[in-house]
């Protein structure tokens, strides 16, 4: 799985993943259940995708892996974002807020515009 | 550190499914990834996999193993070669050989009926290629892969299905054999979704019938599509040309490049390679020839891909244009 989509933007699972681990280590399902919370239940994580994009951020060091534990028998292996993913993230933020700047501007123009008119 | 197991039937039913992954996958993720998978199913209050899990699984262990020949960036960029290809050359065919508009009448009366207005099978293989495209272009990979599995399932059983039906004549086996390998390397990635996608497949179908006409002027007579390799394949020297380029690449270790045209290039030289095998030779050159290259490019990437050589790319350095502050 690609990290970004052709245009540099980061994939919507990715973001998330990065976005629910700047809260601090956490295991697979933990993540999953912040992805559904932070996303108010738009984005539900398959357990595949997850591994697949926890791969390929850690080959790309933007994520690395915090340790096992034994859970009730079960393994849970902990992940961190690394200092290079914040900053991956921190680059994402920018990106989106000068979008989102463009388009409030043009659409308060057009808001203007309409009342003009209507006026 | 391991996980103790439990043996419930569903974490056992989350074993069996992860017996689809490489085993030295399975040896680093196996336990996490099953108590992952029981934590959400206790969740959901499930006591078996959902199909779509097992669908996502499987999916996600094929691709695991695939990653180990063909690293993942290189099989996607192969992916939309592959799929120009495909795509340029069916419709080559298909405007030269199955419809020919140019044509009035059945060209070959005594042995040929015509489906329609079409003179040969091309018509379908046009159409799914078409699809497959569009779906890519429009960001429904899903699509495109069941048309291009359709179009493989029609290349294998085309040429023996028409047999029942004299006179129809299906898409010479030499087309039909790169078809099937544009399909299967397009397959195993995602193209991209980029106006350079729809234009590189423009290209291919102008050097297909480019190709088609080094054997005869295209208007003059009625080509089968078996003509495509008789003549003086323009794609043969294309061909040629870009694993020149290659090998300048390779020496100035941008091997991602190198990879993804080694790949791209594959399906078009086990046709060629193919076709030798039949008898079938072009004007312009051995098989061996453009085969030759390839073939080591096709090593490099495995042994790369499953971790045994160490090829990096070299870094591309970027000039930081720094404009002076306006005043």
């Amino acid at each position: 799985m690609l990290l970004v989509m052709s245009s540099g933007e980061l994939r919507e699972p990715v973001f998330w993943i990065l976005t629910s681990l700047t809260g601090g280590r956490q295991h697979g399902y933990a993540i999953i259940q912040a992805v559904s919370e932070l996303s108010e239940g738009r984005v539900a994580l398959a357990v595949t995708t997850l591994y697949a994009s926890l791969e390929r951020l850690q080959k790309d060091g933007l994520v690395q892996g915090d340790g096992d534990e034994v859970v009730s028998g079960r393994l849970r292996r902990y992940f961190v974002i690394t200092t290079e993913g914040e900053q991956r993230l921190a680059d994402e933020a920018a990106r989106l807020d000068a979008k989102l700047r463009v388009l409030r501007t043009r659409l308060g123009r057009a808001s203007t515009a309409t009342a003009g008119g209507a006026a | 550190m391991t996980a103790q197991r439990s043996g419930s039937p569903l974490e056992a039913r989350y074993r069996r499914l992860t017996r689809w992954y490489p085993r030295t996958w399975r040896a680093a993720n196996e336990d996490a990834f099953v108590g992952t998978l029981l934590d959400v199913a206790d969740a959901e209050g499930r006591a078996a996999p959902t199909r779509q899990e097992r669908l996502d699984i499987v999916g996600h262990a094929v691709s695991a193993r695939l990653d180990r020949i063909v690293v993942p960036h290189v099989r996607d960029a192969g992916s939309t070669i592959a799929l120009t290809m495909g795509t340029g050359f069916a419709l080559a065919e298909f405007l030269v050989s199955s419809w020919a508009p140019w044509i009035h009448g059945n060209p070959a009366p005594e042995s040929l009926v015509q489906v329609g207005l079409f003179r040969d099978t091309g018509f379908v293989f046009g159409a799914l290629w078409l699809v497959a495209l569009a779906a890519a272009l429009a960001g429904r990979w899903a699509v495109g892969r069941i048309a291009l599995t359709v179009c493989i399932l029609a290349a294998v059983v085309t040429p023996y299905w028409f047999v029942r039906f004299p006179g129809v004549w299906s898409v010479d086996r030499g087309t039909l054999a790169l078809f099937t390998a544009c399909a299967l390397v397009a397959l195993v990635g995602r193209p991209l979704r980029s106006h350079h996608t729809a234009a590189a497949a423009v290209g291919w179908f102008l050097l297909g019938v480019a190709s088609y006409g080094s054997v005869v002027h295209l208007t003059g007579a009625w080509l089968t599509s078996r003509s495509l390799w008789d003549g003086n394949l323009w794609a043969w020297y294309a061909v040629g040309v870009i694993e020149v380029v290659a090998v300048g690449l390779a020496v100035a270790r941008l091997w991602t490049v190198v990879f993804t045209i080694t790949l791209g290039l594959t399906p078009y030289i086990l046709t060629v390679v193919g076709n030798e095998l039949r008898g079938i030779l072009s004007d312009s050159g051995s098989a061996g020839v453009i085969a030759a290259p390839v073939a080591l490019g096709l090593l490099l990437l495995v042994l790369h891909s499953s971790g045994k050589l160490e090829l990096t790319d070299r870094t591309r350095r970027r000039v930081e244009r720094i404009r002076p502050p306006r005043t």
